[in-house]
């Protein structure tokens, strides 16, 4: 509250008191407008009880005692202000209990609608909550279902595999004898076959010996041959590398599997 | 179950690494060779189908096999008409082409190409501008070429043989003829024409000049003739044998065989000083010299024994040791060019067939099959042996490679042939 | 074959030669030079023929002294026909003789002419244990070179192996 206002209060006060005073004191107190204050008006009507009868009967002794009753008015005065001093610092204080009922009241107010937009964000938050947390329960439900259902899944696809797997190994290792055999077999297939093509060069020393790697098709075919040990004579190697290109095709399993067995051969001369 | 799987696991590896298979075995086969006939550019025919020459070389020596010129799939005649395809699937290893065009009156470009088939590339290329009286001998070159670059070793179709045949004529005379030709038997040409007979020629080792044994005069007298003039000398007329000629290496010595003392042995004549030297002493029969490579010692047959057998003594005399322990008769031995082997006949059971014995191993492989055989000598390049033999009741003459596989007989047109004796290496022209 | 043989089995026949072959063993084995071993291989070779009668070698026709199979060893038959020729041309020195040795195509053709020549100059030592003069022979050899009968079986070997006796004036 500002310093203007007060003193406004203040010489407002001050009026009505010398009004009262000028008019005498039949106004019922309650009319003056101040109905609405509620408490803390005691010392006002204290103030105002001053007796007026007295004030008459004893004009003279007023007069008389006007130099008392100056200092008395005085006095009064001092009083008076110091009253409505009292008074103002009163209907400050008021004010201030007022402007702080005021205060508290529009702070209750603004509480209380603080409060309910509160509450209602709050409700609309748990609302908000609430449906998240359905739908999250929902999602989750969901997923849960979806996770079962994969699960399931995997474990089938595992079931699947490790079934899959166990008849690739089965497959493997029938291939692997079935390899074998036709090791056995197509071996010496493959040996006569480069055999009767191997022309040995006769001036050939004994003791000459190459090696050659041989890549073929699963058809037998030949792809490349390299020479992996040369004899140190080129007319040997020579025949060796034409012995295995004139082979082609070498005879392979059918079965492309078990021809796969085949697809690399390193082939080693070594006349006897 | 550990234990199968483990053996599993590593049998899968050792599965995976690489199959290895080991070869100790081939065959015995000649290498097959296309040889495309050669394209002609003139007018007519070609003076001579080199192709074909150069195919019955390659087929005599037994190291190829010319194929057959029905299945090829193209004729190509240089580089630019070569699809090796074609040729690998007639499995041919290698492919010869080449042209002849007429370049002016009697001159010839004869061109040739060889290639490796499997490896598509080119091994010898070759051009030659000759006559026509040349074209044989061209394509025994390029057979020469084409068997060096496939065998590593010098081909011996340039060369030639001396032989005698001998010629009924009318009146039931007989003619001894001394005759020179290419060594596939074409190009005959006679160096003496005599009544009586023509024994053992013998060539210098520088090619030029032939010894040999001639009766002319009623008995066997050795004489020394070059082929370029015709031009001879009779070296040896001793009372006795004169005969069995053998040069030296280095061309300065004959070895032969005289009975002058009294039996025939072996002596060393150094025909520029006449020096005489008795190599061997012994009552027995001692004859058919042959001088190894290197030149310091002598193979020669002696029935010292009892039957005769191959000795071997050194040039400058000693006691002859003997050689063949094998079969019943043993004779006229001679050196291959690498003084490894000795080419001999060698009888059993009176059956006389052409044999190679390796001196060092000591081991005699039998060649041919027929009953009488003889006078086998190696070509130069000792890679195949020729002889002579009796087919249809007369005298031909026959090659054998020396590993026994390929036996062919070369075309003469008449007459009883016999007595062959292989040539050194020609010189190239 | 058969036909030669029967050709030369009457001329045989005419011969006497029962004591000749005993007398002349010592020169049998000086001829052949490789000793014992000689004439006892080769069964069935040469030419066969009995030995018996008496008689006198008909020179003219007997020309011809035949051999075994790489053999120089003069038999008793043969042997007679080289004394037959002796006493001839002992009695007639105005004739000189030629001895030529020949072999059959067997074997190679260089032994073949040492082999010629070891019959000549076998035929050529009888000769001259018989008495002939050695200046008076010249023994050579044609080897197979010069065959009379032409095939190549026995019957055509038989006749090749041989030492033709051949006078020539002097």
């Amino acid at each position: 509250m500002n310093k203007g206002h007060g003193r406004a209060f203040l010489y407002a006060i001050l009026v009505h008191v010398l009004v009262l005073l000028v008019l005498g004191f039949s106004f019922d107190w309650r009319l003056t407008p101040s109905s609405n204050r509620q408490s803390d008006d005691k010392k006002v009507v204290q103030a105002t009880l001053v007796d007026g009868g007295k004030v008459q009967k004893e004009i003279e002794r007023i007069k008389k005692k006007e130099a008392a009753q100056k200092s008395a008015a005085k006095k009064e005065k001092a009083r008076l202000e110091s009253l409505i001093k009292q008074a103002a610092l009163a209907e400050k204080k008021a004010e201030k209990r007022r402007k702080a009922e005021e205060k508290r009241r529009i702070d209750l107010k603004k509480k209380k609608v603080l409060e309910k937009k509160r509450k209602n964000q709050k409700a609309k938050k748990l609302a908000k909550k609430r449906k998240k947390e359905l739908a999250r329960k929902k999602k989750q439900a969901l997923a849960k279902k979806k996770r079962k259902a994969q699960a399931k899944l995997a474990a089938q696809r595992r079931h699947r595999q490790a079934e899959k797997a166990m008849q690739a190994q089965i497959r493997k290792e029938q291939l692997q004898r079935q390899a074998q055999s036709e090791l056995n077999k197509y071996q010496p297939l493959i040996r006569q076959r480069v055999e009767g093509f191997w022309i040995r060069p006769p001036g050939a020393k004994t003791g000459l010996k190459a090696i050659l790697r041989v890549r073929l098709t699963r058809g037998g075919e030949v792809l490349t041959v390299r020479v992996v040990r040369s004899s140190g004579n080129a007319i040997f190697d020579r025949s060796v590398e034409n012995a295995v290109k004139k082979a082609t095709p070498l005879p392979l399993p059918d079965n492309p599997e078990l021809a796969e067995f085949f697809s690399v051969i390193d082939f080693e001369f070594d006349p006897q | 179950m550990i234990l199968l799987g483990v053996g599993l696991q590593l049998w899968a590896y050792q599965a995976m690494a690489i199959l290895k298979i080991e070869i100790t075995k081939g065959i015995e086969a000649g290498v097959p060779i296309a040889i495309v006939p050669f394209g002609w550019q003139g007018e007519g025919k070609p003076p001579q189908d080199l192709a074909k020459i150069i195919g019955a070389d390659l087929n005599r020596s037994g190291r190829f096999e010319s194929l057959d010129k029905e299945d090829f799939l193209s004729r190509p005649y240089d580089q630019a008409g070569v699809k090796f395809k074609d040729w690998r699937l007639i499995k041919a290893e290698a492919l010869a082409v080449g042209k002849v065009q007429r370049v002016g009156k009697d001159r010839y470009q004869v061109q040739f190409q060889l290639f490796d088939v499997f490896k598509g590339k080119q091994l010898a290329g070759y051009r030659y501008v000759i006559k026509a009286k040349q074209m044989r001998k061209v394509a025994h070159q390029i057979s020469d070429i084409i068997y060096e670059k496939l065998t590593g070793e010098p081909g011996a179709f340039d060369t030639r043989i001396a032989y005698v045949t001998v010629e009924q004529r009318g009146s039931g005379q007989r003619r001894f003829l001394l005759q020179v030709a290419d060594a596939d038997g074409y190009e005959p040409v006679t160096v003496l024409d005599s009544g009586e007979p023509i024994m053992s020629p013998a060539w210098s080792p520088d090619g030029k000049r032939l010894a040999y044994v001639s009766f002319e005069k009623r008995r066997s007298m050795v004489y020394v003739q070059t082929l370029a003039d015709g031009s001879r000398k009779r070296l040896a007329d001793f009372r006795g044998l004169n005969s069995a000629p053998a040069w030296s290496p280095d061309g300065k010595r004959l070895a032969l065989v005289l009975s002058r003392d009294g039996n025939p042995e072996i002596y060393i004549l150094s025909p520029r000083s006449r020096q005489l030297r008795r190599l061997t002493h012994h009552h027995a029969i001692d004859t058919e010299p042959a001088w190894s490579p290197n030149g310091r010692h002598i193979v020669f047959t002696s029935d010292r024994s009892g039957k005769p057998q191959i000795y071997r003594i050194s040039v400058g005399g000693g006691k002859p040791q003997r050689v063949t322990f094998e079969g019943e008769y043993n004779a006229r031995a001679s050196y291959a060019a690498d003084g490894q082997s000795i080419t001999l006949v060698s009888a059993t059971k009176g059956r006389y067939r052409i044999a190679v014995l390796h001196l060092r191993r000591n081991t005699m492989h039998v060649l041919t099959q027929a009953t009488l055989d003889e006078s086998p000598s190696f070509a130069p390049n000792g890679r195949m042996i020729l002889y002579a033999t009796e087919q249809g009741g007369r005298g031909v003459l026959a090659a054998v490679s020396a590993d026994g596989r390929v036996k062919q007989v070369l075309r003469f047109l008449k007459g009883d042939v016999r007595e062959p004796a292989w040539s050194p290496y020609n010189r190239k022209f | 074959m058969n036909k030669k043989i029967l050709l030369l089995v009457p001329l045989i026949l005419v011969i006497g030669l029962s004591g000749c072959g005993n007398k002349n063993k010592k020169s049998d084995a000086s001829v052949d030079e490789r000793g014992v071993s000689t004439g006892t291989a080769e069964n069935g070779e040469g030419v066969a023929g009995e030995q018996f009668g008496g008689g006198s070698v008909d020179r003219a026709s007997q020309r011809r002294v035949y051999f075994e199979f790489d053999r120089a060893a003069v038999d008793d038959q043969n042997r007679a026909i080289v004394s037959a020729h002796a006493a001839y041309l002992v009695d007639n020195p105005g004739i000189a003789l030629t001895l030529e040795g020949h072999a059959d195509e067997r074997g190679t053709r260089e032994y073949n002419l040492a082999l010629g020549e070891r019959r000549a100059r076998a035929v050529a030592k009888l000769m001259q244990a018989y008495g002939l003069a050695a200046d008076r022979i010249t023994a050579t050899s044609y080897g197979e070179e010069r065959p009379v009968a032409l095939g190549h079986s026995e019957s055509a070997w038989q006749l090749n192996r041989r030492v033709e006796i051949l006078y020539e004036d002097r």
